[in-house]
């Protein structure tokens, strides 16, 4: 049954991908899905490529080790679903359409007038881009050898193979329609092991007590890695949330400005649904092995697929497992997208040339990468878990400064800007690889991702200050008007 | 802005204060109302046009903020949680507090405000107005 519908959640995204390559024709199809999205497609393609195969198999294995110190990583959501629109929905939407911006760094380069912002960014942005596609690549490899057997290696090949057959030929406007499928997979999946792991557990109340007879603190308000990592968490998971670029350059595809009305209400509910599942199993699982009706767990991974064999309908788990490939291949594609613009479109401009044959060359530059981060994956447990914990945190420390404040802020300044990207990629991989390599150990409660973000803002602010007399004549006046009117 | 300022601050001293190991109750509550603060800061930021300030999102800020805020001490203000202890929702009630007020409430509350605010001030005059 696995297998078959496996097969089938293929085949579907396979006839999408058809369907929107026939509609792909320019670079402005390739990377902005021709600047004419609706509201649904829309909403639901920002929490598919948000929500990555972490929240179906990492999160609820968290959950089951760490308790609610792991929920604060999805609570913020109830803030960041609005704040993204709020803060750059509108302004990003405006200067995509008045410029025919392609790419965050392209935004950057329009507020700073500045292509050093927009190259330093696009290299930021690649560093983070391989990391997320390479842990996402051996993700989809460990779901196709348990959906078919086919061993780590070739379905690490098989998974990056069929994504990139859609990446390649229908872009980001494949990406979006797909998401949408997936997405719809993804919230029907979540919700219905959420019902199901409730009942497995005697309702909330009873779960509630068999644990907190084991351990109070794993259901108490911190978790039981206590406040500061959980404020840390959410620290770094609210703000940094503005700094993902997956998500803001989708404002570029929005048909018009007045869909956006809607957009936090529909993202909301559908984030919702989704991270259901990423609670649910984790106190549920806990819970039974708590009572010894299960095992205890090998590892907190084994949390949802020991409960999927154990508790779960046969058509549901398969369900399941379609839902994690599909949360895990929305956010590859978003990311292949992402990258191939970096490299076709914003280092050229930073190095003052001007992109050519966008379509054609995006095209191979989404291979090269997909390439290389399938090869990258098979390195498993070395250097791919290194690459793996970069990706958010350099997102959220060089782009938040300069993108969420930038845009709107009109004392923020090139040097500014320049400076906070440089920080933030300096520290992130500086202090990464220092506690990666065991040569840094950060005392529990902090985040190198929280330290970072902090500093980049610092920063980013103080040198603004600096040399605010520069920023009036660093802003174009139709960029100016842009920021001003919202 | 000032909040923004504050707020980062506020973080700053909490990691400075896990750094130098000080054990105080003070240093999550700088941290838990820094990052409310940050969040509120960038907020208001885009809630200001031609240096005016948006009057449905600025007090939608300040309610969702500062509910947010009194969430947070309320929480860390109570006793750890026991076994046996009050449950509110099917979990322990400072648990539930929290979860009410900074994850439902503002999921509920942002969208609709939002919304609400959509028409009259975020839509830029020149933007057209289409049915969504």
């Amino acid at each position: 049954m696995r297998e078959l519908m496996g097969i089938a959640y293929f085949a579907i995204c396979a006839a999408i991908a058809v369907w929107a390559t026939r509609r792909t024709k320019t670079a402005d199809d390739f990377f902005v899905a021709g600047r004419g999205v609706g509201l649904v497609p829309f909403a639901i393609a920002a929490m598919a490529s948000t929500l990555s195969g972490f929240a179906f198999i990492g999160g609820p294995g968290l959950v089951y080790g760490i308790g609610m110190t792991a929920v604060f990583i999805i609570l913020p959501a109830g803030v960041t679903n609005t704040l993204g629109a709020w803060v750059l929905g509108t302004r990003m939407h405006r200067l995509g359409r008045a410029r025919g911006l392609l790419t965050v760094p392209d935004a950057l380069a329009a507020r700073y007038r500045s292509p050093a912002a927009q190259g330093l960014s696009a290299v930021a942005i690649l560093a983070g881009v391989i990391g997320y596609v390479a842990t996402n690549a051996l993700a989809l490899g460990v779901v196709i050898d348990a959906l078919f057997a086919t061993g780590l290696g070739p379905g690490i090949w098989i998974g990056t193979a069929v994504t990139l057959a859609y990446s390649v030929s229908g872009g980001i406007l494949a990406g979006i329609y797909t998401d949408v499928f997936q997405g719809v997979v993804m919230a029907v999946a979540s919700t219905a092991v959420f019902l199901v792991a409730l009942d497995a557990g005697g309702g909330l109340p009873a779960i509630t007590r068999t644990i907190e007879a084991a351990d109070p603190a794993l259901l108490g308000p911190w978790g039981t890695r206590g406040a500061m990592t959980a404020l840390s968490f959410f620290f770094v998971f609210a703000v940094g949330s503005l700094g993902q670029p997956q998500i803001a350059h989708k404002y570029y595809m929005l048909r018009d400005l007045a869909r956006l009305k809607w957009y936090p209400v529909l993202m909301t509910i559908a984030m919702l649904l989704a991270q259901l599942l990423f609670v649910g199993v984790g106190v549920a699982v806990k819970a039974l092995v708590v009572r010894g009706e299960m095992a205890p767990l090998a590892s907190p991974d084994d949390a949802t697929p020991q409960f999927l064999l154990r508790f779960v309908p046969v058509v549901l788990s398969a369900l399941v497992f379609a839902g994690v490939a599909a949360a895990i291949m929305s956010t590859v594609n978003s990311f292949l997208s992402i990258g191939a613009a970096a490299l076709t479109h914003d280092l050229p401009r930073a190095l003052g040339r001007e992109p050519i044959r966008q379509l054609t060359i995006g095209r191979l530059w989404t291979v090269v990468i997909a390439v290389l981060a399938a090869l990258l994956a098979q390195q498993a447990g070395l250097l791919v878990a290194f690459l793996g914990i970069l990706g958010y945190g350099l997102f959220a420390s060089t782009l938040v400064p300069a993108l969420a404040i930038g845009l709107n802020w009109t004392g923020a300044t090139r040097e500014g800007a320049l400076s906070s990207i440089a920080t933030g990629l300096a520290l992130t991989v500086g202090l990464e690889w220092l506690v990666w390599s065991k040569r840094l150990t950060v005392p529990q409660g902090i985040t190198v991702t929280g330290l970072t973000l902090v500093a980049s803002l610092l920063v980013f602010l103080w040198v603004s200050w600096l040399t605010r007399g520069r920023a009036a004549a660093q802003l174009d006046d139709e960029v100016r008007r842009i920021l001003e009117d919202g | 802005m000032i909040v923004l300022v504050v707020g980062l601050v506020g973080i700053v001293a909490a990691y400075v204060g896990i750094l130098l190991g000080v054990a105080s109750p003070a240093v999550p509550m700088l941290m838990a109302l820094g990052s409310t603060a940050v969040l509120a800061g960038l907020a208001q930021l885009a809630s200001v046009r031609r240096g005016r300030a948006l009057p449905v999102l600025t007090r939608t800020v300040r309610w969702v903020f500062g509910g947010m805020a009194a969430g947070f001490i309320a929480v860390l203000l109570l006793p750890p949680p026991v076994a046996g202890g009050p449950l509110l929702l099917g979990l322990p009630r400072a648990t539930s507090i929290l979860l009410l007020l900074v994850g439902a409430m503002p999921m509920v509350v942002l969208p609709i405000a939002y919304a609400r605010a959509f028409d009259t001030e975020v839509m830029p005059a020149e933007e057209p107005r289409n049915d969504a």
